[in-house]
């Protein structure tokens, strides 16, 4: 009769369904029910589990004990599941070639705006994948979609072969983040605001701070342990982001434009933190608008626009696949100079740009009209993403 | 090259693999965020704590130490005026400081702060996170009505050993009114807009739920008279019941109507508490 009435109790604290029942959160098998809902059998303990379309979810629990290990997961017995290659007892360096992250035709609407426009993709282990667009492209949109912060309009999404949303406590387990914007808790010291998180993580106090120790010790961050956040620059919150994402043992690292606004030395040093990480085999997937952080970092990148992927591929392939080898670019020309038959003109602004897969005949060009504001280059992934989402401004 | 190079070696944890039991049932994360509050208020206990307490002992002061010297021998529902208004006064503050955290403060995590979106990037579910942020109510609102009952105790007022229960009425009281000023927080699009509940409804409940006079004439009757709607009315402001519990506290009796009180808090607190999450769910995935 007690039991009966705390597990009434916890009913009430179980919100609106978002819960698969296959979750297998409780372990054992399913067995559906003929009325609806489903039953959860594990093996010395019977726990019963009614689904109900929005009001909730009731939980009839077998004894006391039964309400103790309903608190504790149970990872399902049977590896069926993408996710059970990789996260099933002693994989954690597992070989699965499984997609972690795959999309197909996803969408998201805000109103009329569509934030992430019919996008799909696969992100395979080890990968590094770079997001690539203007502002308002949709980056974060499909980022926080990945992270069950969004729900999705249309279209496919899995991530480590499970449902975002539905499953987020299992998908998120296992990722880390690193949001655009610095959303430490400013109040607290640079230690412990990474320590409260390792405890949303589900770390007890001493492995957290172990963890934070060694992550600061590695970002030679240690002597500010103790200093608040407000204090710090913004290299070093943009660090202490990083460490907070890595807490629990992420297989998938997200970063939204990690380096936006930061002066070249440190963005220099978070990528050589990330290329460290990606050499010990993390999957990445990265926003940014800096080409040369893609080229930096990403072994595909994508470019998006408006929510649409324009162009996948490795960054120097779509440099090779879209644009002459030079560009020569020019600034201010008041006319438009004889060119060789192989070169190609594009007008933007005030700006000149020819393109050509012959350096002699940009060579020519540029003896001609040499001002201070002329470069002849090598074409690089800023000329292919301009190529796509277009000269003038987007927004 | 400046510090952080990169030229230090991974963490070892991150290089292999080790045995570590995640805690990632109900309890324990409802303990994490409930930490994290806790030490984001402590870290600024000072400035943080001054208002929620100070502010119910100058109206004690004022209004209980001032008016009773005009009031000799007078009882009020069996209780001296002092005792009359600490016990009211106690539950008032815990509605304050619950409202307080979910209203402007929680407007403030949830639009500047992002403070929801780290919580939400790791397993914890919503429900978990806005449930730990009510736990922590509670726990303010049990702290605040001890310290308001002691300080009081200071100017005189005199306790029962029922007393010991304040922290439990205040903690239901915080819980309910962190969950009811969640629900509206849910509606708002901009920080000033709380100024509508605040002033419209916040405040006439702390004067007209029978925290400084008794509203109610003693029995629930039928809303045919003037006194019986009164009395009807009182009966369904949320924060009459916190007042009433306290007040048989410090009376140590109880009777039916105890009962009932006891009976509408739960109801209230159960209530608002699925409405809250209901509604702060689609606010924060959105
Ligand atoms: N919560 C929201 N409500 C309405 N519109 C939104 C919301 N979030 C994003 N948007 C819109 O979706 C588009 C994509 O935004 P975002 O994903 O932030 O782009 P990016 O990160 O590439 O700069 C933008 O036009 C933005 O205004
Ligand atoms: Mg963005």
């Amino acid at each position: 009769m007690g039991d009966a009435a705390l597990a009434v109790f916890l009913v009430a604290v179980v919100e609106p369904v978002d819960l698969d029942v296959r979750d297998c959160l409780f372990g054992g098998e399913v067995v559906l029910h003929p009325l609806g809902g489903a039953f959860v059998v594990v093996p010395g303990v019977v726990v019963g589990v009614r689904v109900f379309r929005g009001p909730g979810l009731i939980l009839v629990v077998d004894g006391l004990a039964a309400l103790q290990r309903l608190g504790e997961v149970v990872f399902p017995r049977a590896a069926a599941t993408p996710y059970d290659a990789w996260f099933g007892k002693g994989t954690m360096n597992a070989q699965t070639q499984e997609p972690i992250v795959t999309s197909r035709d996803l969408l998201k609407c805000y109103g009329k705006l569509h934030a992430v426009d019919g996008v799909s993709f696969d992100v395979h282990p080890t990968e590094c994948v770079g997001f690539l667009g203007p502002n308002g492209a949709g980056k974060t949109t499909l980022m926080r979609m990945i992270l069950s912060l969004v729900g999705k309009s249309g279209g496919e999404l899995n991530v480590f072969g499970l449902t975002p949303m539905s499953q987020r406590k299992l998908i998120n387990r296992h990722i880390g983040v690193v949001f655009q914007d610095n959303n430490l808790d400013s109040e607290l010291a640079a230690a412990d605001s990474l320590l409260v998180h390792g405890l949303y993580c589900g770390l007890d106090h001493g492995t957290a701070r172990k963890r934070i120790a060694d992550l600061l010790a590695w970002m030679e961050l240690s002597e500010k342990a103790g200093s608040e956040i407000r204090e710090l620059s913004g290299g070093m919150v943009r660090r202490l982001m990083i460490a907070r994402a890595l807490l629990n043992q992420p297989r998938l690292l997200i970063l939204d434009e990690p380096t936006t606004g930061l002066d070249p030395q440190v963005r220099h040093v978070i990528w050589a933190l990330l290329r460290q990480l990606k050499r010990q085999g993390m999957t990445i997937l990265l926003t940014t608008h800096y080409m040369e952080e893609a080229q930096q970092l990403a072994d595909r990148v994508m470019i998006m626009d408006h929510g649409k992927v324009l162009l996948d591929g490795a960054p120097n392939a779509l440099v090779e696949r879209h644009l002459e080898r030079y560009v020569l670019q020019a600034a201010g020309l008041s006319a438009i100079p004889e060119h060789d038959g192989d070169v190609r003109h594009e007008h933007a602004g005030d700006a000149d740009f020819f393109y050509s897969n012959t350096e002699a005949s940009l060579q020519k060009l540029y003896e001609r009209v040499r001002t201070p504001f002329t470069v002849l280059r090598h074409a690089n992934l800023e000329d292919v993403f301009l190529k796509f989402t277009g000269h003038g401004l987007t927004e | 090259m400046k510090s952080g190079s990169g030229g230090a070696p991974l963490p070892e944890f991150m290089r292999v693999e080790q045995a570590c039991a995640l805690r990632t049932g109900l309890f324990w994360s409802l303990y994490g965020v409930w930490y994290r509050h806790v030490k984001v208020y402590c870290r600024t206990l000072i400035a943080n704590a001054m208002p929620p307490v100070l502010e119910p002992l100058f109206f004690f002061t004022a209004v209980a130490v001032g008016l009773s010297t005009y009031m000799r021998d007078g009882l009020f529902d069996g209780l001296p005026y002092t005792a009359f208004v600490a016990s009211g006064i106690l539950a008032s503050s815990s509605m304050f400081t619950g409202v307080f955290e979910t209203t402007y403060a929680a407007f403030v995590r949830l639009t500047w702060q992002k403070t929801y979106d780290a919580m939400l990037s790791t397993h914890l579910r919503v429900h978990e996170v806005f449930t730990g942020e009510f736990l922590f109510c509670g726990t303010k609102g049990a702290v605040f009505s001890a310290v308001v009952m002691l300080v009081t105790m200071l100017f005189g007022v005199k306790i029962t050993p029922w007393c010991v229960l304040v922290p439990v009425v205040g903690f239901a009281t915080a819980y309910l009114f962190g969950a009811i000023g969640l629900i509206v927080t849910s509606y708002v699009k901009m920080i000033n807009n709380f100024t509508f509940f605040t002033t419209g409804v916040i405040t006439p409940l702390f004067f007209f739920s029978g925290t400084f006079f008794p509203v109610f004439s003693g029995t629930l009757g039928p809303p045919t008279s003037v006194r019986g709607v009164v009395d009807l009315l009182w009966f369904v402001l949320p924060l009459s019941h916190s007042v009433e519990l306290s007040r048989a506290l410090y009376k140590a009796q109880a009777d039916w109507m105890t009962l009932a009180h006891v009976g509408m808090l739960l109801l209230y607190v159960v209530v608002a508490h699925w409405l809250a999450l209901r509604r702060i769910r689609t606010r924060v995935l959105g």
